[in-house]
């Protein structure tokens, strides 16, 4: 049987465990190409308008899928939860059901109930969906196979690589040759992307901004370059309740406390995205806290390249002006220009079709 | 409830244009408007000189339990020196629940009268919502435009008067018969709407720009999925609304917070109740309504039911919301007329 997995969403995370275990089962897997401008536009036409980007690209893979006969299903798991409290955002609570009434037509798809609060549930899911699947293949081995993967995966961006140099093994696109990770590249500066995988790894989404970052001879650093048990030294009185908020959140702050000295933090964020309201917001008063500047960069179906370009550009030659001693450029509000106060202002929305920028200098 | 327990209440002035251009300078721009109305109330009642806030916690997957943490760290930014008191769901976390009634108790105040108070608020919101209810079936029928409307301030105001519980039914009987008294037309026949959605701007008129009484002025009969006290009952003591959960179940299966859920149990009750027509009312950006907003219209084409949606926003003007559902009611009208077999009004 040829399973689609859409690449999208929680699959920039997981994709190496599906990927080995249904294969190992005896399964085909094709993955959808990396977003390009055809699968936006189907995923914008297919999807409810009010949905945030990635879950419009989301669509935009599953009709790449469904498509020509391409696969016989489409492995769409709602994920509810991993490992601790929080959940995953509600519209991946509602993912299948969204997805199936936007289409008319579409290939069955497998909807397991991701509820992974410890490792044995995630076993139990596994057997559940080798019994229905594929009655003759052994689930231990494909289990073991697909946690191994998963493991490596996560080993190689721990130590600095980015998840889309560390996937060709699983997808068709060109192998990157370019073994070195993105950090330590003794880039003088260090500035923390912090946003959703779906986001940040997106680079169709985000305009390419890591590798951008990357030329300009910045170090780039990613929450999920930052190992869980760290994260966890940075719970809360009451922690937010979405599971890729928290790592954000946590890894944004473990990374603002290291010893890495970080020079700036780039938000990315989705236009509408409802968690990001709230994790936006306390980002900016741990950056504050800190006196660490942030920009947060909005994506939306409109964004161009050049308008994230530009903003990553102005906020990379205002870090190296701070490097350079000039402290003068105060944060967050107000900064003086020698001659007259400027304040920044946030944009109203609507204002800027492509990428709004936040208030920070 | 909380002047029972010793303290000094200042009421904050029902939200207005103003609460809003105080508040946007100051939470997260995709912040849904509730979140937004709740933080210029707060910003309101500090001028006036509060120095406590009792708000409420929750737990996920809706943004709204996390509402209190966010707002005390904007208005502790914001340099306000405040105790904002969260009262978290007893059975979710005792602990903080029990903390934060404590410290709300003033001295001198026994344990012994706290549930005569508690009866005492609890049949005052009863009785409004039955005198809500009352004014919303009899408002289509009215001759007289805007009298039921004027009927049910001047009740609404005997009704906050009233202290003791005798009081209370008294006045509360008092308003029925004064809202059964207006002069009514029964010979029409209104289109009956459902109105569902997320619960505080279903309930809270400033932000739905008055729909229901806009509706309701139109000839329809508004029903509203949701009142305050069944509401509280619902989710603060029992868990109830099992029917509305399990009328959504073929179409999304999975609780998303919020009243995703909900709305799409409701319409699919309202198809069943033979409605003419449904109107989803959500915060701009609220993930929940979101979802089933996405779901909706296969609910909406496998039971035949249209479904309006309005999505709410600071930006949001009244014109807007009036010609949507203007346009909506005059879709149902011409529909059921085609269904009755009636000549269809053709326009020009």
């Amino acid at each position: 049987m040829r399973i689609g997995i859409p690449r999208a969403l929680y699959f920039y995370s997981y994709l190496p465990f599906w990927h080995t275990f249904w294969t190992k089962l005896g399964h085909k897997v094709i993955v959808s190409p990396l977003t390009n401008k055809g699968i936006l536009d189907h995923g914008v036409k297919e999807a409810s308008t009010d949905l945030c980007v990635p879950v419009k690209v989301l669509h935009g893979h599953i009709a790449y899928l469904a498509a020509k006969d391409k696969v016989d299903a489409i492995f769409l798991p709602r994920m509810v939860n991993v490992g601790t409290k929080a959940t995953f955002c509600p519209k991946f609570l509602g993912l299948p059901e969204m997805v199936s009434s936007a289409f008319c037509q579409l290939p069955p798809l497998i909807v397991p109930r991701g509820d992974l609060g410890n490792p044995w549930r995630l076993f139990d899911l596994c057997h559940k969906l080798q019994r229905q699947w594929a009655p003759e293949g052994s689930v231990w081995l494909a289990y073991r196979a697909a946690r191994s993967a998963q493991n490596r995966f996560q080993r190689e961006i721990e130590q600095g690589r980015l998840p889309m140099d560390c996937l060709h093994n699983y997808t068709e696109d060109v192998p990157n040759h370019d073994r070195r990770a993105i950090i330590p590249s003794g880039g003088a500066l260090r500035v923390a992307v912090l946003g959703y995988p779906y986001a940040v790894y997106d680079s169709f989404l985000n305009g390419n901004s890591l590798k951008k970052l990357h030329k300009m001879g910045v170090s780039v650093y990613t929450a999920d370059m930052v190992p869980l048990g760290e994260q966890k030294r940075y719970r809360r009185h009451k922690d937010l309740f979405w599971h890729y908020s928290n790592v954000v959140l946590q890894a944004g702050q473990v990374l603002l406390d290291s010893t890495l000295k970080i020079d700036g933090v780039i938000n990315i964020s989705n236009f509408a995205c409802g968690p990001d309201a709230m994790v936006g917001k306390l980002l900016e008063f741990e950056c504050k806290k800190r006196a660490k500047p942030m920009i947060t960069l909005t994506l939306d179906e409109q964004t161009g390249e050049g308008g994230i370009n530009t903003r990553i550009e102005a906020f990379v030659d205002m870090l190296a002006r701070r490097k350079d001693g000039a402290h003068n450029l105060s944060l967050h509000g107000q900064f003086s220009t020698g001659f007259q106060t400027v304040v920044c202002r946030t944009r109203p929305r609507g204002d800027c079709p492509t990428a709004s920028q936040q208030a920070h200098s | 409830m909380f002047a029972e327990l010793g303290h000094e209440v200042i009421v904050p002035p029902p939200p207005s244009k103003h609460t809003l251009d105080l508040v946007t300078k100051y939470a997260p721009e995709f912040a849904c408007i509730p979140f937004k109305i709740l933080l210029g109330t707060y910003l309101e009642a500090l001028a006036l000189g509060a120095d406590t806030i009792v708000s409420t916690g929750g737990i996920g997957p809706c943004r709204a339990g996390y509402y209190g943490e966010l707002h005390r760290r904007i208005l502790e930014d914001l340099g306000y020196n405040i105790r904002l008191f969260i009262i978290e769901p007893p059975l979710k976390r005792p602990g903080d629940f029990f903390r934060t009634i404590m410290s709300l108790v003033s001295n001198g105040f026994t344990w012994l009268r706290f549930p005569v108070i508690l009866q005492r608020v609890w049949a005052k919101l009863n009785a409004i919502d039955r005198v809500e209810r009352a004014s919303h079936s009899i408002r289509p029928y009215e001759v007289v435009k805007g009298e039921t409307s004027r009927v049910y301030e001047s009740c609404l105001q005997e009704l906050d008067k009233a202290c003791s519980l005798q009081e209370i039914r008294d006045a509360e009987r008092d308003a029925l018969a004064r809202l059964a008294s207006i002069e009514q037309d029964r010979s029409r026949r209104p289109l009956k709407i459902g109105l569902i959605g997320e619960i505080y701007v279903v309930l809270e008129p400033f932000a739905n720009h008055n729909v229901q009484i806009l509706l309701e002025e139109m000839g329809a009969l508004a029903d509203r999925s949701i009142y305050l006290a069944e509401w509280s009952r619902g989710n603060a003591v029992v868990a109830g609304e099992k029917d509305v959960k399990r009328a959504a179940r073929p179409f999304l299966s999975e609780l998303v917070g919020g009243h995703g859920v909900n709305s799409i149990g409701q319409t699919v009750l309202y198809a069943q109740q033979g409605f003419d027509g449904v109107i989803q009312l959500a915060p701009f950006a609220c993930i929940p309504e979101i979802v089933a907003k996405s779901i909706l219209p296969r609910v909406s084409r496998e039971l035949n039911i249209p479904v309006l949606t309005l999505f709410l926003d600071e930006q949001t003007g009244e014109g807007g919301i009036r010609t949507r559902v203007e346009a909506f009611v005059d879709l149902l009208i011409q529909r059921r007329n085609r269904r009755e077999g009636q000549v269809v009004w053709s326009g020009i």
